[in-house]
């Protein structure tokens, strides 16, 4: 539980102190690009300075959490992200980023999967989050998360 | 069982529950016939949404095919291929249980096995959690009836063996009556 919190907090401090306007000065800008294909560190970026997304952004996150009490994406994630103090177990993360097809969006826009993957007892589990970008600025659209596994 | 409560209707499956748990579901599924041939399945063999990656979990998916259920997150809903799909979530599909209780309190019949930690559970409210170590499966003629994802098929169990499937003082196994699909 204390991993968790620990894990919380991390989240919830990298998702304030990365929106402009707070502390702009948190990540040079050199080392991120601000439009084209996000690299697999601007995606954890973003998965970070959105934590503060709550659940009932859409149906597929409701009851995510390990906690009756868990509200926000971060929650979500840490909830699984704590699972990976057990070194001895197989965890993995996983990203991927495609070209986005959603016909409201009118403009080039990508998806970004991030997944977290681990075992429990010799039982594989994957659970994670999507959320669609755009091309011209990385403006992560809120309305877009997803939450994703199953078991 | 002269106060048990039976249903009976072609192609549906026969209940007959303790006078101590009201119970009206109906379950739309024939699981004499339908049941025992999933053993020894894969779920490449089930799922024609092709959510089949044998590194992905499918304890949930199998159950939900049997049954029918596709109320919430649907195996579709991960790859955006095949028909309606089905769900493929332990804790969603507790939740839409109509009753559900400690497996020492389960009624007379079939019903769906759940196991994980107590905590995990809300019996009063009728929610789980969504944690990694949960299980389910159908409980038939005595046999539960899961996907196990360490063989990657599906296999039959005696209650007594399912409740060993996770190690921990904390973890029990819980019975949910069969939701409306």
């Amino acid at each position: 539980m204390i991993n968790k919190f620990i894990l919380l907090i991390l989240l919830s401090f990298l998702a304030c102190t990365n929106k402009p306007g707070i502390n702009e000065n948190a990540l040079p800008a050199q080392q991120l690009k601000v439009s084209g294909m996000p690299t697999d560190k601007e995606v954890v970026v973003m998965v970070m300075q959105n934590a503060d997304v709550l659940l009932s952004v859409d149906s597929s996150c409701k009851g995510v959490g390990s906690d009756f009490t868990d509200s926000t994406i971060g929650q979500f994630l840490s909830s699984f992200l704590q699972y990976y103090t057990d070194t001895s177990a197989k965890n993995s993360i996983s990203i991927q980023v495609v070209k986005g097809d959603n016909p409201e969006i009118k403009q080039d826009h990508w998806k970004a999967t991030f997944m977290i993957n681990g075992q429990t007892e010799g039982e594989n589990w994957r659970w994670g989050i999507s959320f669609v970008l755009l091309d011209s600025n990385h403006h992560v659209i809120d309305s877009s998360f997803r939450c994703l596994g199953g078991g | 069982m002269a106060n048990a409560i039976t249903f009976r209707e072609k192609s549906f499956h026969l209940f007959t529950l303790s006078k101590n748990v009201p119970y009206k579901s109906l379950v739309m599924v024939n699981l004499s016939t339908t049941l025992p041939p999933f053993v020894g399945k894969n779920i490449k063999d089930i799922c024609d949404c092709k959510y089949i990656n044998d590194l992905h979990n499918h304890c949930a998916h199998f159950v939900s095919h049997v049954m029918g259920y596709k109320f919430g997150f649907k195996c579709k809903d991960m790859t955006g291929k095949g028909s309606v799909g089905v769900n493929i979530r332990v804790h969603e599909i507790f939740n839409k249980c109509p009753a559900v209780g400690e497996w020492s309190n389960k009624p007379v019949g079939d019903v769906l096995a759940f196991i994980t930690g107590f905590r995990n559970v809300n019996l009063l409210t009728k929610t789980m959690v969504n944690v990694p170590a949960k299980h389910i499966g159908i409980c038939y003629n005595n046999m539960i009836y899961h996907y196990s994802n360490k063989q990657d098929k599906v296999v039959s169990v005696t209650p007594e063996v399912f409740a060993k499937h996770y190690n921990g003082s904390d973890i029990k196994v819980f019975y949910g009556t069969f939701p409306i699909a």
